[in-house]
């Protein structure tokens, strides 16, 4: 491999690594062209959508390289390995060390661990317990909540693997919550069915994505702004059938 | 009162929890909750003051993004890393489930309500981030042109690019 190789390697498997992580696609372009300035390459040009990157670029030496990358996996907020690669982007702008180092850098900072499981599920707790209040919610609804966001994550576990549609994660655990929470109304556990519903369904409607979309769309990224509010809308909707479902399931028990 | 007060202290440790969920160092999740708080209680003052749902959405998404762009200068990090928790209390949880729920029972009457107000919502937020991020964009993007002409400036003519 040559030294355009390397560079063209790295610059995709970051960018890859900073959208999964949750990065805006301004902020993806920007380090690409930083790091392909630093090592004084010419003529670049990248191209981004939240599931694909496309890059070509003109090294020091003028060999030309191009190269394109599918993002196959979803995002998955993670905003310390975000803050990492853009430290490690802003190291190897300053620094320039020897092209073929870089993939290992890139490894080392992403292989570093974060949160466990454990202290992940006490932040959806937390963060869950207090939209109960937000929404006025009572303690019974508040206990429901609590068992309700230990089942969805629990299924997230299991369920937001590579292969398994996102929307049919989406049904599953909210078919399984608005279930569970019918259940509890009828043992008399929960004050309103609509606050427990509209907080866990908090947990995993894609509002973050759709506010993106539309700085996307606002930003000049409009086809990957469309995208995404189509898949933001997909998803709010299946999330939503999931929970009709779990209500016919029970022969209309509770009226709309 | 009293409950405005508990409203933002309620956001301040909902944005915490969002943080851990986001996966953000833990040296800034204190940062993650103040962004919450603040954005809450800029939120709730706006609410106070200004009917329309898009303007007060829009400046209480720009009170958010300058603090995450404050924080990302401070703390040399993407300003994403604070943003995140910090709009937390803006996004439209409630009108985007009831539009959803209304698209499905096809209720025209609860989309209409809800759909206005939700979108009414989103673009003000986003056009907040915009404003901010594109200002904070083309500040960066001015200082970095000046660094670069002051090092080519500095380096002797036979070695210019």
């Amino acid at each position: 491999m040559n030294e355009a190789e390397y560079i063209l390697d790295f610059a995709l498997k970051l960018s890859e690594k900073m959208l999964i992580s949750g990065a805006n696609l301004e902020r993806v372009n920007d380090t690409v062209y930083r790091i392909c300035d630093s090592y004084g390459c010419d003529d670049v040009h990248f191209f981004s959508l939240n599931c694909y990157l496309t890059l070509s670029l003109k090294d020091a030496q003028g060999n030309r390289v191009s190269g394109q990358r599918c993002i196959r996996s979803g995002m998955d907020t993670h905003l310390e390995n975000l803050s990492r690669l853009n430290q490690l982007s802003r190291e190897i702008c300053a620094k320039k060390p020897d092209p073929e180092k870089l993939e290992g850098m890139l490894e080392e900072v992403v292989n570093t661990r974060g949160y466990s499981a454990r202290a992940r599920l006490a932040g959806y707790l937390l963060a869950m317990s207090c939209l109960t209040v937000l929404y006025s919610g009572g303690w019974k609804d508040w206990i429901t909540v609590l068992i309700n966001t230990t089942l969805i994550y629990l299924g997230g576990i299991y369920l937001k693997r590579p292969g398994v549609n996102r929307i049919v994660y989406s049904v599953s655990c909210t078919f399984a919550v608005g279930t569970l929470t019918i259940l509890l109304t009828k043992i008399g556990l929960v004050n309103d069915i609509y606050t427990v519903m509209i907080v866990n369904s908090m947990m995993l409607i894609p509002g973050i994505p759709m506010v993106n979309a539309f700085r996307n769309l606002l930003c000049g990224n409009e086809i990957n702004g469309m995208l995404e509010i189509l898949k933001a809308m997909l998803e709010s909707i299946a999330i939503v059938c999931g929970f009709v479902l779990s209500i016919f399931w029970f022969g209309g028990l509770i009226s709309w | 009162m009293v409950e405005a007060v508990k409203l933002v202290v309620v956001s301040f440790f909902a944005s915490i929890g969002f943080g851990i969920v986001f996966r953000i160092e833990k040296k800034y999740l204190v940062y993650a909750g103040l962004g919450g708080a603040l954005t809450r209680f800029v939120y709730l003052i706006l609410l106070q003051l200004i009917a329309e749902s898009f303007i007060y959405s829009f400046l209480a998404a720009m009170a958010a993004a300058l603090f995450a762009e404050c924080m990302a200068v401070y703390t040399k990090n993407p300003s994403t890393v604070f943003l995140y928790p910090s709009i937390i209390p803006l996004i439209p949880g409630t009108p985007l489930y009831y539009t959803v729920v209304g698209l499905v029972l096809q209720d025209t009457e609860r989309i209409r309500a809800n759909a206005v107000t939700c979108v009414h919502s989103l673009l003000g937020v986003g056009i907040g981030f915009v404003v901010v991020s594109m200002v904070m964009y083309y500040e960066r993007h001015y200082r970095a042109l000046r660094w670069k002409k002051q090092r080519e400036g500095n380096m002797p003519h036979k070695d210019r690019p």
